[in-house]
């Protein structure tokens, strides 16, 4: 066993000082394997990125009421009776000014040109109460200042502003019969950044929402009490609410549309990886075969057949290794941080940013490798098992 | 033609590699021909959209409503052949999990309009428009929740869709299941329930008189666009302003907010191609340079230089054919099942000649070196193997 480690050092020295020789059977491994990595992080990044934007900053302490059986906020509707009755629950936390965190919330969507071409998208108006913005903390303002109460003032997100036309500060935008004015511009990495905020009594005039709301989120003295929160919510007869995290909540939403693209990438993957791996086993024979004579006297000279297999796998793997580094990198700066938008479920506009984090270039990499070892072990095994002096003849 | 089976020979002059070949020649083609059928599907909205009808919206936002009064000014317009109205009540079936949405509609309108696609029969239809509670189904979810006619369900609706006497428990006797004529128009219409416009209207207690939409069909040779127009102009100004679009134009609008995830797309199906283009081009110019001693062979015994180099472009040519025809082969049987997950594309496969133009380039390509060596090559040297 000890002499095996002493013979495979050699062994590799002479195969890595030797691939210039083979120039085209080896950079068909490095090639094959960079392409199916640089593939498969690339789309593993949109979806990593979009599952971020979803998920959020959905918070543990922050619940979601919508009226019972609604999926999301825009099918909710939620009375102002249930709201003044939620409002003043025990589970419910109080501001600075002694008012309970609680925002009634209205969502709609209304119709914009984008800014790179002639056609339409959707983007959400989302009214919230003042305390809202305490209540959606990822909320930064960066420019100019928070709509007022009563008037018809928006907030724009950055993701908004950067994509559709006619959303700088002071600008009017018209909502159905209604013109609004664009008082500020905030950011947040999560989905409100693609989304327009104003106030919600405004907001509901405009929408004819009567006395109703979309949804109320409300902040919570601690995550703890949420159990508590939904069995006085699920006791008290006049309340039709579903309650959840918002954590929670988003994460749903988040697994419709991000999951799905998940599936695709690995379906993707794998056909990709396939048709590499039968490219890698390809060259890695021709190789094997080109190599027949050498790795034969080897033998002859007294280096056991399992050292000149192990050598030529590992060798194969540290090729396979590389390839799969430059395609890591390759996605990464490619894409990584890469502006993209996309549908999400009410049929409005989500930018995002690609995403791609340490452990999808860890992945890619180690699929890389699986393609270098499985492609080198038969050529290894069927080059192994041919009689030393059959081989010496060439 | 003769020598077809001498290529098709040569072509297995190493079995074992050939099949690796292939192999990831079929791979690459499965994934191209995929790539391309969803790349040219989200240009092109499937023809269950129905081509000319016009969707009118509210123009402030189409979760909002329309009076139901519009539906007569509009039914009066010059080129205006049929109006049908949508609502919908949505919420589930017995279980949170199964959510359901039904749509009140025009029975008569909504069915003549949507001939081409799904019928039903002249019988259901009249007790439809004779009964209040009663639902024509599609035969998707009839399937999926084993609905026979006569049948009574329970809607049980969000709260937005609270009856005037307090519930939201919205029930409905089948009277028929429709059939569906165009299978691209399955995923679409199969799960549809169907009930007339009057019961919601009569029973509900918000957003009485109004509808989320009107679906309004053009005479035969009017214009479609000019209708929309005049649409839209005779609303501008009131409280409730319109728009209306081709049901095929908004399909497209929608697909192309799909965003730039298709360039996205595109640069991977590229990464793909060249990848795999790299790797088999390689290995099949390996085995080429092998054979260069048969090469010789060949020209001593009598062929040209120019024969020779042909052979070396079809034996090319059919081995990129062969797994092209396989891997594109294999997209076109896969479509079916993208159909069911994309259901609002057309997955046709026009979209899968790409594929081929590519596979002929890739087999040009590859040969081009070794023909061209083939062509030149001095019989003695390659005999000698001194090449």
């Amino acid at each position: 066993m000890f002499s095996q480690f002493n013979q495979i050092g050699p062994l590799l020295t002479m195969g890595l000082q030797t691939l210039p020789q083979r120039k085209g059977s080896s950079g068909v491994v490095v090639v094959g394997s960079a392409g199916v990595v640089a593939v498969l992080v690339s789309i593993l990044a949109i979806s990593t990125g979009l599952d971020h934007t979803m998920r959020g900053s959905g918070r543990d302490d922050v619940a979601i009421l919508l009226s019972a059986g609604a999926d999301d906020e825009s099918e909710s509707l939620v009375s102002h009776a249930n709201y003044d009755t939620i409002a003043s629950m025990r589970e419910v936390a109080a501001g600075a000014d002694g008012k309970s965190l609680a925002s009634p919330e209205i969502v709609t969507v209304f119709p914009v040109k984008f800014n790179k071409s002639a056609d339409e998208g959707n983007v959400t108006l989302r009214g919230i109460a003042l305390q809202g913005l305490a209540l959606h903390p990822s909320v930064r303002i960066t420019d100019g200042r928070v709509f007022r109460p009563g008037l018809t003032e928006m907030l724009v997100g950055s993701g908004v502003a950067s994509q559709f036309q006619g959303f700088a500060i002071g600008d009017p935008v018209r909502v159905g019969n209604s013109v609004w004015t664009v008082t500020g511009h905030f950011e947040s990495d999560d989905i409100h950044d693609s989304e327009v905020l104003a106030d919600v009594n405004t907001v509901q005039s405009a929408t004819d929402m009567g006395s109703y709301y979309n949804a109320l989120y409300v902040r919570l003295k601690s995550s703890d009490e949420l159990q508590a929160f939904k069995d006085a919510i699920g006791s008290n007869p006049t309340l039709h609410l579903d309650v959840q995290s918002e954590a929670r909540y988003f994460a749903a939403q988040s697994a419709g549309l991000s999951g799905g693209l998940t599936v695709v990438a690995y379906v993707i993957g794998v056909i990709m990886a396939s048709g590499a791996l039968f490219g890698a086993i390809h060259s890695l024979y021709i190789s094997a075969d080109v190599r027949k004579v050498e790795m034969a006297t080897l033998r002859a000279l007294g280096f056991s057949t399992s050292s000149v297999m192990l050598a030529f796998l590992i060798e194969a793997l540290v090729l396979a290794f590389v390839g799969g580094c430059i395609g890591a990198a390759l996605g990464w700066l490619l894409f990584n941080g890469h502006t993209a938008s996309t549908m999400s479920g009410g049929l409005s506009q989500v930018v995002f940013h690609l995403q791609v984090p340490l452990r999808l270039l860890v992945l890619g990499v180690i699929w890389a490798c699986a393609i270098g070892l499985l492609g080198a072990l038969i050529p290894a095994i069927r080059s192994s098992r041919q009689p030393v002096a059959e081989a010496l003849r060439g | 033609m003769k020598y077809a089976y001498l290529v098709w020979r040569s072509q297995w002059y190493k079995p074992g590699r050939t099949v690796l070949t292939l192999l990831s020649m079929v791979a690459a083609f499965l994934l191209l021909g995929v790539m391309q059928t969803v790349g040219y599907a989200l240009s092109h909205p499937a023809p269950a959209f129905g081509s000319d009808i016009l969707a009118v919206f509210n123009k402030a936002s189409y979760s909002l409503p329309l009076p139901y009064a519009y539906r007569h000014i509009i039914e009066t317009m010059p080129g205006v052949s049929m109006v049908s109205v949508g609502s919908h009540v949505s919420g589930y079936y017995r279980d949170p999990k199964n959510s359901l949405t039904a749509d009140a509609v025009d029975p008569a309108a909504f069915f003549s309009m949507r001939g081409e696609q799904i019928s039903v029969s002249d019988e259901s239809l009249r007790t439809l428009e004779a009964t209040r509670t009663g639902a024509i189904v599609g035969p998707v979810v009839a399937r999926k929740y084993g609905w026979h006619v006569g049948d009574r369900i329970t809607l049980h609706a969000n709260a937005s869709y609270i009856q005037r006497n307090g519930s939201v428990d919205w029930p409905f006797t089948i009277l028929g299941i429709f059939t569906v004529k165009e299978s691209s128009a399955t995923a679409q219409l199969g799960s549809r329930v169907v009930f007339q416009y009057a019961y919601l209207d009569e029973a509900r207690l918000l957003n009485q008189g109004k509808v989320d939409l009107f679906m309004v069909k053009p005479a035969v040779g009017a214009d479609a666009e000019q209708i929309a127009q005049a649409i839209d102009a005779r609303f501008a100004n009131s409280s409730h302003e319109t728009r209306s679009t081709p049901l095929r134009a908004l399909a497209l609008t929608i697909l192309k907010q799909f965003g730039n995830i298709g360039f996205i797309i595109d640069s991977i199906t590229a990464a793909v191609l060249a990848t795999l283009a790299f790797m088999t081009g390689n290995a099949m110019m390996h085995t080429f340079h092998e054979r260069i001693p048969d090469f010789a062979t060949l020209k001593t015994i009598g062929f040209s230089s120019r024969l020779l180099a042909l052979l070396v472009v079809a034996e090319s040519v059919m081995t990129c054919a062969l797994g092209a025809a396989v891997g594109i082969g294999g997209a076109y049987l896969l479509s079916p099942l993208l159909k069911n997950v994309l259901h609002v594309l057309d997955l046709s496969p026009i979209g899968l000649l790409p594929g081929l133009g590519f596979a002929l380039i890739l087999a040009i390509a590859v040969a081009l070196i070794p023909a061209w060596q083939a062509q030149r090559l001095q019989i003695v040297d390659a005999l000698s193997a001194r090449h």
